[in-house]
């Protein structure tokens, strides 16, 4: 069997013109795939087909066209569930056409496409609406869709009848084409037929006998291909020409009304108030009534959706808050749920079988049994976020929505824009998941409201995931107690349960005074046991937080709440606890007949009665629901409370009575079994103060590939009506996982998630130093419900749990050095590392650099700098980067001057003893000044100046000197030969510095010089006679340093005078042109 | 408001040459200003992993992925794995019918592309670790086997 093909959007033209729709849609440049064309043959619309069936709408549903092409019209919500394949099969097979041939389209919002309700003398009643939910789509429209194929089927081979002179029990549909019966020879084909068959009115309809064709065969989903290249047209994925991108931002806390807003923000165009509060929902036609939206407002742009989100997230909004709104506290319902279940009002649910309460009370202590169990509020989390997109104009609404219910969708249209119904059009999309989360309308009035603002341009609406998350209908949560008798053969005699549990129809107006919401105890009301007495009764929680169906609505709690009882009492009176459900449905009707079969291939497929290996064990659970299907599962599970849990396996068999499309049953049981251990395992929303604390993935816990079992499905088909398969296998994954725990531990989980139960750890803590009062965090996993945090065996007075994975907690009094432990209902964690408690002072030993200009990153090194909250340079504040406990980064900040460093921790502020230097500091050497200014080769020079440390070169104009670092300040150097007068230069690794020039003078020329002197010695007022060269113009004659007189008798002789207050030293003669020195000293005295 | 930036890239072979914001993710790029609406959008925050793509061979999470930074690179979405189902992956994920919803399979596809280029031949613990994106319908029976198909390990 081929895969059929599948088309998008859907063929109810319903007051549109189609080609006029078709040439706009195309028009947008490759924008949404539409696929669509009008098929040149018959549409057998309800004028003609329900004329010829007495009454029953056939018509919607076939067109066959000329070229034999058989389009079928799917009339729900195709959200993964295959139903929008298993239905054209079931035309297909009673049309007898070729599946390869056939091609499918999602019906939108047409009211002849309303579930069938009734089939009275032949003739069919449809219901109210289009919906799917309730696991409803397949066993829903079964018998409706067999006789439709059969009509139409007939019709054709009536027309062929009339058309050949034929009597139409000599013909026969074969395979698309009307054939003889007694040769098999073909008249012609159904694409001839079709229109003559309109008319027709057969007499003769029967359906097809088995074997069938495509009725049982796993036949491969038309969806599929699609799904696989990415041309699957979600709501989210619809493009159309000119459209505008809009997101919301809604109340962040139940209850709460919009107060103001501010202006468009940047990057959007409008701003547009969504409905919520005041809506008057009262006047919708539905039942029940549509759900009350949360308020908000919507941002248009006409950009992208990111950039709608970006701009609803930028916009100032203030909200009022409903008296209750501080009370949707998870801490406070949780006490109100608990004072209900001691004190409230109970309304029992039908049916009440003998008195339980009496042959509870009249049992023996040692034979009653009781508990009490919980499960938390579940999100649907639908991986494709709530989406819509609307486009209206004065005369028209048009929407493309993943939704499940089109009436409703059409409905809440209406209520927005004022229109008939006949003046709106929904088109159905693929649903990114359903869960029972887009049997809700929210999202459709907030669209339709947007697009009503933007009148005549088309406007997609997508909500982020934090809006999804934060604005769901939740799964209730429910606090609900058992009580059971058992006589002395381990029989159980009498079942009570109280059932506190909030309502979604007391939310939406429709539940009736002193009635049941059996929402609140499907699962066990209907439980498929015989139990001699039985009451089950309902206290109304009637908190404000908004509720829902999701995926197996009651039944998700309930059966968990009931077959891990059994599991107890089975336990309790050490009976295996398959055996214990025998005795429980011994009544031999076919309902308990089936069951029984389900245990007998449970245990078969399960291995029950054979041990698992060592460091399992399995538990089973068995479940009805949905139009009576059968479920029972036995899950295989490792672990412990402390290490965690892992299913192993999961072993399901399921009675539906008969399957379509067995492919798609264990499709859905094997959905059902990973959404149920998901929820079970991890999943419960939290409340503060009217706010969902989980807000997207990051702290909403959805199982992945690695908690993903595998899992065995047994379909059996006993033959009894058909029920519904997409929630079915849910119920019992809950129960048959903690029943296998139990088993495997001895510890009873009776408070969902299972996580909630798991042991705590710590994974670590900062900061890892601090004294008395400082506040630390603490990080690890199933924090949830800590009693206490200790410091070294002293208990912190002030904590607070963050999250699952974070507690923050205060040093306590008395507190010393010591690990940190963490405790739970579930055990004690213990940190592995210390924490110091003490006064732990900052220091700050060193600075590296220690100067620099603004944005330079200084390493500061010290101690106790853990957690810094400040960095300051000169008291400028600084950014900085904790590196550990001894060393914070920071970098120098613009407008900083020099001055210390300053760091500020939670434990005091440390300041550095040395300054940091701002600014640009050069290293560049400089020369201020040579001593002396000239000289000849050989002179030595000395060179002050400035960062001269680590030279490498001295010139003289250009020709290097030997030379010695004396400091920083002075080099001296060596004027060497060859060198010529010009400026000196000094090289480091810094730079070049250049003096002023330097003179070499040449000795022969010029510069004097002293060849001898006599005497030499003598006091002071001795005439000393010089004899030398170039004496010429002699400026100065000193003794070592103190100035004499003197005359100058030639060139080569000097009279002088030894001076008072000379002393023994060199005599020096100084000329224009030099200074001549002895070599030898003038002794004074 | 961010400005707007002009730059080129290669999707699925196709060179485009777009301007768009310049803080725009590649995952609204390719579905908003692009058209490829293949690629999904499921939590903006680099968890579900419907969003992952291939840039220059590399998977990544095209929701935290600056669009800009494609700039004169290869992008592969799940449309580029082939227009008519003939990748080695659709056929497994045809054969094993793996979606149901299918929003998070584009993303599923692309992990399962990038894993098998790296390893071939996976063993289950390296599918676990390698195929980590979320599916609430819970298709990871089928995805595995999908995998193995995909490998000739079944």
């Amino acid at each position: 069997v081929s895969a059929g093909d599948l088309t998008l959007p859907p063929s109810a033209a319903k007051g549109f013109s189609r080609r006029g729709f078709l040439k706009s849609v195309l028009g947008a440049g490759g924008a949404m795939v539409v696929g669509f064309e009008l098929v040149p043959g018959v549409a057998w619309n309800s004028a003609v087909a329900g004329a010829a069936t007495a009454g029953g709408s056939l018509g919607v549903y076939i067109t066959i066209g000329a070229d034999e092409t058989v389009t079928l019209t799917f009339p729900g919500a195709e959200m993964g569930q295959g139903a929008a394949t298993a239905l054209p099969m079931i035309i297909a097979e009673e049309l007898m056409v070729d599946w390869a041939k056939v091609s499918v389209v999602l019906g939108g919002y047409d009211p002849l496409l309303n579930r069938p309700a009734s089939k009275t003398n032949g003739v069919w009643t449809l219901g109210t609406s289009q919906s799917s939910g309730g696991s409803n789509s397949v066993r829903g429209y079964h018998d409706y869709l067999r006789d439709l194929g059969a009509t139409a089927r007939q019709k054709l081979i009536w027309a062929a009848a009339a058309a050949n002179g034929l009597q139409p029990a000599d013909l026969q549909a074969v395979n698309g084409t009307i054939v003889k019966r007694a040769d098999g020879s073909s008249i012609g084909t159904y694409g001839q037929f079709a229109a003559d068959a309109v008319s027709q009115t057969p007499n003769d309809v029967a359906w097809v006998q088995p074997p069938y064709r495509y009725i049982g065969q796993s036949v491969p989903r038309i969806d599929i291909p699609k799904k696989v290249n990415g041309s699957a047209g979600f709501g989210i994925d619809v493009r159309l020409p000119g459209m505008l991108f809009a997101s919301v931002i809604l109340a962040p806390k139940y209850g709460q009304t919009l107060g103001s807003y501010g202006q468009v923000p940047a990057g959007a165009i409008a701003v547009v108030p969504v409905p919520g509060g005041a809506v008057p929902l009262a006047a919708s036609n539905t039942s029940p009534p549509l759900a009350q939206p949360m308020a908000g407002v919507a941002v248009v742009t006409n950009t992208t959706t990111w950039q709608a989100v970006k701009a609803a997230r930028s916009l100032q909004v203030t909200w009022v808050d409903a008296p209750y709104t501080a009370n949707l506290d998870s801490t406070v319902m949780t006490g109100r749920a608990a004072t209900l279940m001691s004190t409230g009002t109970a309304v029992a649910a039908s049916p009440v079988v003998g008195d339980a309460d009496a042959a509870i009370a009249a049992a023996p202590t040692t034979q009653r049994y009781t508990g009490t169990y919980s499960v938390p509020y579940i999100n649907h989390v639908t991986m494709e976020p709530m989406n819509a997109t609307a486009l209206v104009t004065d005369t028209s609404c048009e929407i493309w929505a993943p939704t499940q219910v089109q009436t409703k969708t059409a409905e809440a249209a209406r209520l927005i824009t004022g229109l008939p119904l006949s003046a709106i059009k929904v088109n159905n999309t693929f649903l990114g998941g359903g869960f029972g989360r887009r049997l809700q309308t929210d999202f459709i009035l907030q669209a339709v409201t947007v697009a009503q603002a933007m009148k005549g341009t088309p406007v997609k609406l997508v909500w982020s995931r934090e809006e999804d998350f934060t604005h769901d209908y939740s799964r209730p949560a429910s606090l609900t107690k058992l009580d059971a008798a058992v006589d002395a053969g381990g029989n159980i005699t009498a079942l009570k349960g109280r059932v506190v549990c909030p309502s979604s129809k007391k939310q939406n107006g429709s539940l009736a005074a002193n009635t049941v919401d059996s929402s609140a105890v499907d699962g066990i009301v209907n439980a498929l046991y015989n139990f001699p007495n039985k009451k089950i009764e309902w206290v109304l929680d009637p908190v404000e937080v908004p509720v829902g169906s999701w995926r197996s609505v009651g039944n998700s709690q309930n059966c968990f709440f009931l077959e891990t009882f059994l599991d107890e009492i089975a336990t309790g009176t050490r009976q295996d606890p398959i055996a214990l459900r025998r005795k429980l449905l011994n009544s031999g009707t076919p309902t308990h007949l089936r069951a029984l079969a389900v245990l007998d291939a449970l245990v078969t497929a399960s291995n029950w009665n054979t041990a698992p290996a060592s460091g399992r064990a399995r538990g089973m659970a068995l479940s009805m629901s949905f139009g009576d299907t059968i479920v029972g599962e036995v899950a295989e599970v490792s672990g412990s409370f402390t290490s965690g849990f892992k299913v192993q396996s999961v072993t399901v068999v399921i009675d539906p009575g008969s399957v379509i499309n067995p492919d798609t049953v264990r499709a859905q049981v094997e959905s059902a079994v990973n959404q149920g251990l998901a929820a079970a395992m991890w999943q419960g929303m939290k409340f503060t103060s009217g706010e969902p604390m989980m807000k997207n993935f990051n702290t909403y816990r959805m199982n992945r590939m690695k908690d993903m079992p595998p899992v065995n499905t047994v379909i059996l088909q006993s033959g009894a009506k058909m029920g519904g398969v997409g929630e079915p296998a849910l119920p019992p994954i809950a129960p048959a996982v903690v029943n296998a725990i139990a088993k495997l531990t001895g510890k009873r989980v009776r408070n969902l998630p299972i996580a909630s139960m798991l042991a705590p750890s710590i994974s670590s803590f900062t900061p890892a130093i601090g004294p008395v009062g400082t506040v630390v965090t603490v990080n690890g996993s199933y924090f949830a419900g800590v009693t206490a945090v200790k410091f070294n065996g002293v208990a912190a007075t002030t904590f607070s749990v963050v999250s699952n994975s974070q507690i923050t907690a205060t040093v306590p009094v008395g507190a010393t050095t010591g690990k940190i432990t963490v405790t739970t209902p579930n055990g004690t964690a213990t940190s592995t590392g210390t924490y110091t408690v003490g006064t732990v002072t900052p220091t700050i030993s060193s600075l590296s650099p220690t100067s620099g200009p603004a944005g330079t990153v200084v390493t500061i090194t010290g101690t106790n700098l853990s957690g810094p909250t400040g960095v300051t340079f000169n008291g400028l504040a600084a950014t900085f980067t904790a590196v550990s406990a001894t060393q914070v980064k920071a970098t120098v900040p613009v407008g900083a001057t020099t001055g210390p460093i300053a760091i500020t921790t939670p434990n005091g502020t440390a300041t550095s003893s040395t300054s940091f230097t701002v600014g640009t500091v050069s290293t560049a050497p400089t020369i201020s000044s040579l001593s002396p200014t000239s000289g000849t080769v050989g002179t030595a020079v000395a060179i002050n100046g400035a960062n001269l440390t680590g030279a490498t070169a001295v010139r003289f104009n250009g020709t290097t000197a030997t030379f010695t670092v004396n400091s920083s300040s002075k080099i001296t150097a060596t004027v060497p030969t060859g060198a010529t007068t010009g400026p000196v230069t000094v090289t480091t690794p810094a730079g070049t510095a250049t003096s002023a020039t330097f003179t070499v003078s040449t000795t022969s020329s010029t510069a004097p010089k002293i060849t001898s002197y006599k005497p030499s010695s003598g006091k002071v007022g001795t005439s000393v006679v010089l004899g030398g060269s170039n004496f010429t113009g002699t400026t100065s004659v000193t003794f070592n340093g103190v100035a004499a007189t003197f005359t100058v008798n030639s060139s080569i002789k000097i009279t002088t005078i030894v001076p008072v207050g000379a002393t023994t030293g060199k005599i020096a003669v100084t000329t224009p042109a030099g200074t001549a020195s002895t070599s030898g000293t003038y002794s004074v005295g | 408001m961010a400005e707007n930036v002009t730059y080129s890239l290669t999707v699925n072979g196709t060179p485009y040459t777009v301007t768009a914001d310049s803080g725009l993710p590649l995952l609204w790029l390719l579905r908003d200003v692009i058209g490829l609406t293949g690629t999904k959008y499921g939590c903006a925050i680099t968890q579900c992993k419907a969003c992952s793509v291939l840039v220059n061979g590399v998977l990544e999470r095209s929701c935290d992925y600056d669009a800009k930074n494609a700039a004169g690179k290869n992008v592969t979405t799940v449309e580029g794995l082939s227009p008519d189902l003939t990748h080695k992956l659709q056929q497994a994920w045809i054969a094993e019918q793996v979606p149901q919803c299918g929003y998070c399979q584009s993303g599923m596809l692309m992990a399962a592309c990038n894993l098998l280029n790296k390893i071939p031949r996976p063993v289950d613990s390296e599918i676990d670790s390698y195929m980590d994106n979320i599916c609430a319908c819970g298709t990871y029976v089928r995805v595995r086997r999908g995998v193995k198909r995909a490998a000739g390990l079944l």
